[in-house]
């Protein structure tokens, strides 16, 4: 019998269902789990297609794991974004160099070109600002302010207390200011 | 998400969704392909139980056994035995005498006979 696709089922009890063999089941976590893992690798790897081979290699994991998933309390989400995050540690150390955001030209439903051009200078200072950070600052700030992640959420992604991941947070973002009020001017940051 | 009781996160907030703004959608090609494996990952055979490997087999047996403390003594037993079966031991004075001991009888025999002349059970002829 087809799974309701609105229905209330727990992304865990999905995969539970997917694992019995209910198709839509894949359908339906992927629709609630594939932007936010495909976002949390573009943000650490700022290429598309790279973000797409990781987000791709995390489902297949997730789809290949789903007939032993115990139910330990583990959240789908939080397993899933694991691995996101240790396949894009895996890419970066084999190819450490990274460009600039791959943002791809404007479309209709994108910002005005000079609203554009002026998020570009934006987003592109955060990346060069964000790769100054010490790499669990860099984490955690990342995990909390652009894939919007909870702190209990980052502190088990990163196997750390919630206290630890509040303090690597405010530690980051302190150091975040600093280095972007020194480009101040130039990214008409008095604005907003 | 961010709340803006801190006037940090207000002031990085616009940094942060600037880049979101500009972060690519997830393609519809990525989302097909996703379902695919999906699809694939459901059409194979169930995993094969493990192979049950020697140390596996070797743990069960010394549980059978009675554990860890039993199989010592057990193990022990038959190394004495077999340091018996191939040292050849020499035996404590008593009990090798009882071993080599002459089991013949020696017992007096006297000649009932003795003196006897026998001449007269030979014939003349």
């Amino acid at each position: 019998m087809p799974i309701d696709p609105t229905t209330q089922m727990s992304d865990n009890a999905l995969l539970v269902a997917f694992a019995k063999g209910h198709a839509d089941a894949a359908r339906l976590l992927s629709e609630r789990l594939l932007p936010k893992a495909y976002a949390q690798a573009f943000f650490r790897l700022r290429n598309q297609a790279d973000a797409e081979d990781i987000a791709q290699e995390a489902f297949i994991r997730l789809w290949r794991m789903a007939p032993n998933w115990a139910e330990d309390g583990t959240k789908v989400s939080t397993w899933l974004y694991k691995v996101v995050q240790n396949l894009c540690y895996d890419r970066l150390r084999r190819k450490p160099s990274t460009s600039l955001a791959d943002i791809g030209e404007p479309e209709d439903s994108k910002p005005a070109a000079a609203e554009m051009l002026q998020d570009q200078t934006r987003a592109n200072a955060l990346y060069r600002a964000l790769a100054e950070l010490p790499d669990r600052q860099r984490d955690a700030v990342s995990m909390r302010h652009l894939d919007g992640m909870s702190n209990p959420e980052i502190a088990e992604i990163m196997e750390l207390s919630v206290e630890a991941v509040e303090s690597l947070i405010s530690r980051g973002k302190r150091k975040l200011s600093d280095i972007l009020q020194s480009h101040k001017s130039e990214l008409g940051y008095a604005n907003g | 998400m961010a709340d803006h009781d801190d006037p940090l996160d207000a002031e990085l907030d616009v940094f942060f969704n600037a880049a979101k703004r500009l972060a690519p959608r997830p393609s519809e090609d990525l989302q097909a392909r996703i379902l695919m494996e999906a699809t694939r990952a459901q059409q194979r055979p169930a995993p094969k139980p493990a192979r049950v490997s020697v140390f596996e087999m070797l743990k069960d047996f010394v549980a059978d056994l009675g554990g860890a403390p039993a199989t010592a003594g057990l193990a022990t037993a038959a190394l004495v035995g077999a340091y018996i079966g191939f040292s050849a031991p020499e035996w404590p004075e008593p009990m090798s005498s009882w071993i080599n001991a002459d089991t013949s009888l020696d017992a007096d025999f006297t000649d009932p006979f003795a003196g006897l002349d026998y001449s007269f059970l030979e014939s003349d002829t």
